[in-house]
């Protein structure tokens, strides 16, 4: 079984919890289990019924991942329990074409940054729009929030990608989820992904952010070996001020 | 190193037509059926970068299976090959070719002229000639000053992790997309080619265990199913 196929296999999630017993995560992280149920979020069914994909932890956050989606939470201790410290809404959904996230952790900072990507087509561009969203969580502060958004509207040539009757569930699978990474020396990021032609060929797509008060394009790049570009343009939503740093 | 062939049948029809293939195309000329009635003394096949010419020559004795034996130094008896490789960082490249057949007692040699329009060989997906089945992304981190980027990639069919450092500023000149001679000390992967640096260029090169040629030499090595 390949790296990437063990990545997508559901499975249960077990804990040792403060007192050091090994525990299943429905009693484990119960209080967390219990918010999405109050939340009526779909994470909690998945959550319930062990259909976790990802787990990772920084610290006192956790990032679980499911088959529907992922949240980042910030957990307490307290009688010897673990709970959530608040009782915001931290799930985001990987459906309607939101792909599995990826994070990069700054450890000397205590910040996660997380992306994921998706993508819809433009009927006025006559093409594939592929939006990428960045997350920052400050997880001293516990604050949560997204940070950067922008499509990349790749034209083309010949009308590539034109058509009417392609459904976004076919669209949607041209696309894979990002990864991310951070280069302390230039205080970029790198967002790259796999943007595969209409028979499934291999194509990347390539993002270079610099990180100064806010996340910034430095460059896209693009190799799409299974037809010639016309034009790349980058559409930005919205693009908000970071969460200072304690040390660069 | 993987090579797309083809033979093309030297005709006077063959003028103003396309070849089409994936690159590197080894092309193969072959002028056997050339329809031209009078002794030809010379071709010239001119390429961008070279021209080979075949000289009409005399040879007293062979025993050798030819289409023209009593003409053995007739240039129609001999196959030209010549391979074309990607130069430019675009999808698609095309050359032109022309052969030039000069004719005893004509001053002007009969020209035919083609073209040979190459396509890079896809990757994977569901296409013909295809190297994989599928490639994925599986790991990137990005580094240095120059922002060069580690791209680790699975595959399947065959099974491979291919490792690769890209900046994606210096685009040098392509010569191979894919290479694919597993007994070479370094994996000679070319997937993101032209942006992939090769050894000599790049000061961050990270030197990695091949562990893929291991396992291509180790006869018990379990396959990825």
């Amino acid at each position: 079984m390949s790296k990437l196929e063990q990545t997508n296999i559901l499975g249960e999630l077990w804990l040792r919890n403060p007192s050091g017993k090994i525990i299943p995560s429905q009693d484990a992280l119960s209080a967390i289990y219990l918010k999405y149920s109050i939340l009526d979020s779909p994470i909690y069914f998945d959550l319930k019924y062990n259909a976790i994909k990802r787990f990772d932890f920084f610290y006192d956050v956790v990032f679980i991942e499911t088959k529907n989606g992922f949240i980042f939470d910030k957990i307490d201790f307290e009688s010897n329990a673990i709970k959530p410290t608040d009782s915001d809404n931290r799930f985001i959904s990987t459906n309607n074409c939101n792909k599995s996230p990826d994070y990069w952790f700054d450890e000397v900072n205590r910040k996660i940054y997380v992306t994921y990507n998706s993508i819809v087509f433009n009927p006025i561009y006559r093409t594939a729009v592929i939006t990428v969203v960045v997350y920052q969580f400050d997880i001293v502060k516990n604050i949560y929030s997204s940070k950067l958004s922008y499509d990349i509207i790749l034209n083309f040539c010949n009308n590539y990608y034109y058509s009417e009757e392609m459904s976004s569930d076919m669209l949607c699978e041209l696309l894979e989820p990002p990864k991310m990474s951070y280069n302390k020396d230039t205080r970029c990021f790198d967002i790259s992904f796999i943007l595969r032609g209409l028979n499934r060929e291999f194509g990347l797509i390539n993002t270079i952010l610099k990180k100064s008060d806010t996340l910034n394009i430095d460059s896209i790049n693009c190799l799409t070996p299974y037809s010639d570009l016309n034009s790349i343009t980058v559409n930005m939503n919205y693009n908000k001020t970071l969460e200072t740093d304690f040390y660069d | 190193m993987i090579k797309f062939k083809k033979l093309l049948n030297l005709k006077k029809s063959t003028s103003n037509s396309t070849i089409t293939s994936y690159a590197p195309l080894e092309l193969y000329i072959q002028p056997s059926d050339l329809d031209i009635t009078k002794k030809i003394h010379k071709i010239d096949y001119i390429f961008n970068d070279s021209t080979i010419t075949h000289k009409l020559f005399y040879k007293k004795t062979t025993t050798d299976t030819i289409p023209f034996p009593d003409e053995i130094g007739d240039p129609r008896n001999y196959i030209v090959n010549k391979t074309f490789y990607f130069t430019t960082t675009g999808y698609s490249q095309t050359y032109g070719v022309s052969a030039h057949i000069y004719e005893m007692g004509v001053s002007q040699p009969t020209k035919i002229e083609f073209n040979v329009y190459l396509r890079k060989p896809p990757m994977d997906g569901n296409v013909q000639n295809a190297v994989f089945q599928s490639v994925e992304l599986l790991y990137t981190r990005i580094f240095g000053v120059n922002n060069d980027i580690l791209y680790v990639f699975e595959t399947k069919n065959p099974c491979y992790y291919l490792p690769i450092t890209v900046n994606w500023t210096n685009k040098p000149i392509v010569e191979n997309m894919i290479d694919l001679n597993s007994t070479s000390k370094r994996r000679a992967y070319r997937i993101l080619q032209p942006f992939q640096n090769k050894n000599y260029e790049n000061p961050y090169t990270i030197e990695f265990t091949d562990k893929q040629a291991e396992a291509d030499n180790d006869p018990n090595f379990p396959g990825c199913t």
